[in-house]
């Protein structure tokens, strides 16, 4: 029995172990640079120095560049509170007809990069060669169209499409969750239906709609890709965008004036993080209680006119710009318009028997797969020591987790390069000594992707343990095993196909990563979203377009066999 | 005030029949409990009645209107038929008031009273609820009890012609549940309303009904006043859920002026006097029959059978044993002062029955 004991003990302290490694790799690679960025924004080469701050701010530009960004993100949150919230409700209250189909469809957006749409949307809508313009042209004249994609309205336009979803499912969530009696003793009491929607369920998932819609707000303010194949080609520049530019630069005052601009993304990220957990708060406790079939309007000979919108959103949001994606993929030259002989599969021999891109591909592909791993397999240890043991500091590690998550990947960017530019002499014991450059190389990479995905790897454990039992664990318990033995053979093969849900899961979005990637690849490293961005900024769209849709035909894939892994829990 | 009237009313899912053929008429005023086990219906057929749930099939009228008719295209939807109902789960709405919530039903009305009376009404529903002074808390300030006050404050408040309940008291604790059952009664006598009530707790629905329906599978199996009910059940299924009843499986082997004999399937006989046992039909000797047996209708002591005390279970206000005789297993209280032990052997006379053929 000591034995086992001492076993017991021996487990229990491996798991805390490696929760401590797990954490110290987390403060190196997430609270330092973090720390590392806001120290040099206030401490210059002679010391504190607030010059440098104090000018980026009192610089017309920046407060003008902050304006563009706060109107793009407001706008962004705009649209997909106005699609987001009606989808809902029709969804969780009405009774059209293919519910299951209809929330994959809507949901797609949430799946894809926004920036592999943009690609869609700007093929149809730039102004020179844009088709939809060469249509109205054919009507009202003139050589370049009247729309112009290469806006702010072009980046919330195409950013609120992306986006919507998130509203949608928090909403859909909400709705759902609800206690159906309560908007049935509205109806006893008199109301008509419009009446309960406007008196009851609405006041009662509005924290849930403010949270989605703060949450749009966020991601958008924090979003790369689409503000720069969308914004800059018409020099509309954003906080991220202006930051990449500087970096790109490399000058001193440049790199300062990157700090002073990554400050204040992250103190605007930070305010509304903070008012999304007020509202998270009290949206949980509106809607406490027994959730139920909730009764549903019947829409009767409004059904199909309801119906069809849905999937014209659908086809808006996803359809058209997908279908644009993959008519540029197969153009044999761009600019010659759409007719039929003008298209071809010859691009995807192109770009394929590209060395580029068969480089950048693979490196996409192991990276992806060691960041997944990393991820899954320490989130899964971080959820598990959480939820279900009393080791100490057990809630350390996803907190930790946390900041890396929600901090602007730009700004996380810039720590990184900040904090690990020079060489690190790491000393073998004895006399040998190792010099080691992560910058440029695929290891800061690595450790961008799995810093910033680890809290998303530990949320997805949670769901999955929740499907876990706990008087399983227990039943193993109390015949003997101790928390790690629990873990390793009943825990994680219980947990199996939603590990590897998870897993699949991280892997997919780190493919499509372009916010950090763009910042951090090297003449070695360039990932596959790079590529991308490289040929629609420098070379044909077509090319970017073959990328684009290569990456969406995995991406869902991807997902869809997620959700037979999970039946249905996680995933589309 | 108004009749409640139910023909044939039937309720389908697809190809599952949840209520097949109700007929049933709620006089002005009556107060109906609908009782029976889960899944027996009554909670759908109290949602018809509310205009929750369409029927599938029948006709349902409240009053003098006909509310529910699928055959003639007839529906009438909740918000119309003037009625308050009280939720299991309360349904107060946690983002109003008190006085909010109840106020709601009233600032609906068509055409509308002036502030006043409405303001007036609001505290007269409170004060019957005995919730008065507490218009300004919010739900999440109140305990279940109240809440639930406060849902019944709001079914009242418009006065309706039909008040219905759905399992209102299975969520409250057994205290605070008498007291409420009590305020219902009263409030009740007051308002004269016609109340229809569901519950499968066959206490509440005993104490507080002039007429009980008990449902099973979908199907009426009796209705009747609470004596009735539960003196006289109609069949094995009523006779079985009300009361504890035992039932004892066998051949009747004989049936004399003066007592009839069951032989125990298994083993054993039981004796009762012929005019203590009620026979709905007539039942012939040898057939196979199903003998239902309420605990204070056995007795331990003199001229009775041998019989075994197999259980004994300490209630607090009794002992309740089971005392096997032959291969039957008869449930009975006895005081606590007299005591049992497992094992005992004891006289059993069965005093009253019921005889059902199998």
């Amino acid at each position: 029995m000591i034995a086992r004991m001492k076993r017991g003990i021996a487990q229990a302290s491996g798991l805390t172990v490696v929760m401590a490694v797990a954490a110290l790799l987390l403060l190196v690679f997430a609270v330092f640079p973090m720390g590392l960025l806001l120290i040099r924004s206030v401490v210059g080469p002679q010391g504190f120095d607030l010059g440098p701050l104090a000018s980026s701010w009192g610089d017309g530009r920046t407060w003008s560049l902050l304006g563009t960004t706060v109107s793009m993100a407001l706008g962004t949150s705009l649209i997909t509170v106005l699609l987001g919230v009606p989808t809902a409700w029709f969804l969780a209250r009405t009774d059209v007809p293919n519910k299951g189909a209809l929330k994959t469809a809507l949901a797609l957006p949430y799946v894809i990069p926004p920036y592999i749409l943009a690609i869609g949307w700007i093929t149809l809508f730039n102004p020179r060669s844009g088709l939809v313009n060469g249509w109205l042209q054919t009507v009202w004249g003139g050589a370049e169209g009247p729309l112009d994609i290469y806006s702010l309205w072009g980046m919330i336009f195409v950013l609120g499409l992306a986006y919507y979803p998130l509203v949608m499912l928090q909403t859909h969530s909400a709705l759902m969750g609800m206690d159906p009696s309560l908007e049935e003793a509205a109806r006893t009491s008199g109301a008509r239906p419009m009446r309960v929607v406007f008196t009851v369920t609405l006041p009662l998932v509005l924290p849930s709609i403010a949270s989605g819609a703060l949450l749009a707000f966020l991601v958008a303010m924090a979003s790369f890709g689409v503000p720069y194949l969308v914004g800059s080609p018409g020099r509309v520049e954003v906080l991220t965008t202006s930051i990449y530019t500087s970096i790109d630069l490399g000058t001193e005052d440049a790199i300062a004036r990157a700090i002073g601009l990554a400050v204040i993304l992250c103190v605007a990220a930070a305010v509304a993080l903070a008012v999304n957990a007020v509202l998270v708060r009290r949206g949980r406790a509106l809607l406490g209680g027994k959730a139920g079939r909730p009764s549903l309007v019947a829409l009767g000979r409004w059904r199909p006119v309801a119906t069809g919108t849905l999937w014209g959103v659908v086809l808006f949001a996803v359809g058209v710009p997908l279908l644009t994606l993959i008519t540029t993929s197969l153009l044999g030259s761009y600019g010659r318009g759409f007719a039929l002989e003008n298209l071809s599969p010859a691009n995807y021999a192109t770009v394929f028997s590209d060395d580029r891109t068969l480089r950048a591909g693979w490196t996409s592909l192991y990276l992806a797969a060691a960041a997944a791993t990393v991820c899954v397999a320490v989130g899964t240890l971080a959820s598990y020591a959480r939820k279900r043991t009393r080791l100490a500091g057990r809630r350390a590690l996803p907190f930790l987790a946390e900041l890396p998550y929600a901090v602007p990947g730009t700004v996380l960017a810039m720590g990184l390069i900040l904090a690990f530019s020079q060489e690190i002499w790491v000393f073998v014991p004895g006399t040998v000594y190792v010099r080691f450059l992560m910058f440029n190389t695929a290891w800061i990479l690595l450790v961008a992707y799995s810093v910033k995905f680890l809290a998303f790897g530990v949320r997805t454990s949670d769901a999955a343990l929740t499907q876990v039992d706990l008087s399983l664990e227990e039943a193993a318990r109390t015949s003997g095993a101790s928390p790690f033995g629990v873990f390793g053979r009943i825990v994680v093969p219980l947990m199996r196909p939603a590990l590897v849900a998870a897993w699949i899961l991280v892997f997919l979005p780190v493919i499509g990563e372009i916010t950090m990637s763009i910042l951090l690849f090297g003449p070695e490293t360039k990932t596959i979203g790079v590529l991308l961005f490289d040929y629609q900024t420098y070379e044909s769209p077509p090319k970017a377009a073959v990328v684009g849709t290569l990456m969406v035909a995995a991406i869902v894939s991807g997902n869809l066999l997620v959700k037979r892994l999970t039946g249905g829990k996680l995933g589309l | 005030m108004a009749q409640v009237q139910l023909e044939a009313v039937v309720k389908s899912y697809g190809e599952v029949k949840v209520v097949r053929g109700v007929d049933l008429t709620i006089a002005d005023g009556e107060f109906v409990a609908l009782l029976g086990p889960s899944g027996c219906g009554k909670t759908t057929t109290l949602r018809m009645i509310a205009g929750l749930e369409a029927p599938s099939g029948g006709v349902l009228s409240i009053g003098q209107d006909v509310v529910s008719a699928p055959a003639r295209g007839i529906f009438v939807p909740p918000e119309g038929r003037r009625i308050g109902m009280v939720f299991q789960s309360y349904a107060v709405w946690p983002h109003m008031s008190v006085r909010e919530n109840v106020a709601f039903p009233l600032k609906l009305a068509r055409p509308r009273k002036p502030a006043a009376d409405m303001r007036a009404a609001v505290e007269k529903a409170l004060d019957m609820v005995q919730l008065g002074g507490l218009g300004d808390r919010m739900p999440n300030q109140l305990s279940g009890g109240q809440q639930q006050r406060v849902a019944l404050a709001r079914a009242l408040v418009m006065e309706p012609r039909v008040l219905l309940l759905d399992e209102p008291l299975s969520n409250l604790d057994a205290h605070l549940r008498e007291e409420m059952r009590r305020e219902i009664a009263q409030i009740r006598r007051r308002l004269g309303v016609t109340v229809v009530y569901v519950t499968h707790d066959q206490e509440e629905a005993l104490a507080l009904a002039d007429r009980i329906v008990v449902l099973h599978r979908g199907v009426i199996q009796q209705v009747g006043p609470p004596r009735e009910i539960y003196e006289r059940p109609a069949n094995p299924f009523v006779g079985g859920f009300i009361g504890k009843a035992s039932a004892v499986v066998g051949v009747l082997e004989s049936l004399g002026a003066d007592a009839l004999v069951v032989a125990v399937e298994g083993g054993g006989h039981i004796r009762v006097a012929t005019d203590a046992v009620r026979m709905p039909e007539p039942v012939e000797v040898g057939r196979r029959v199903r003998l239902l047996v309420r605990p204070e209708s056995v007795t331990l002591g003199e001229g009775g059978v041998e019989g075994t005390v197999e259980v004994a279970t300490y209630l607090g206000t009794q002992l309740e044993l089971l005392v096997t005789v032959g291969a039957a297993r008869l449930r009975t209280p006895v005081p606590i002062s007299r005591g049992a032990t497992v094992g005992e052997a004891v006289l059993v006379r069965v005093t009253e029955g019921h005889l059902f053929a199998e």
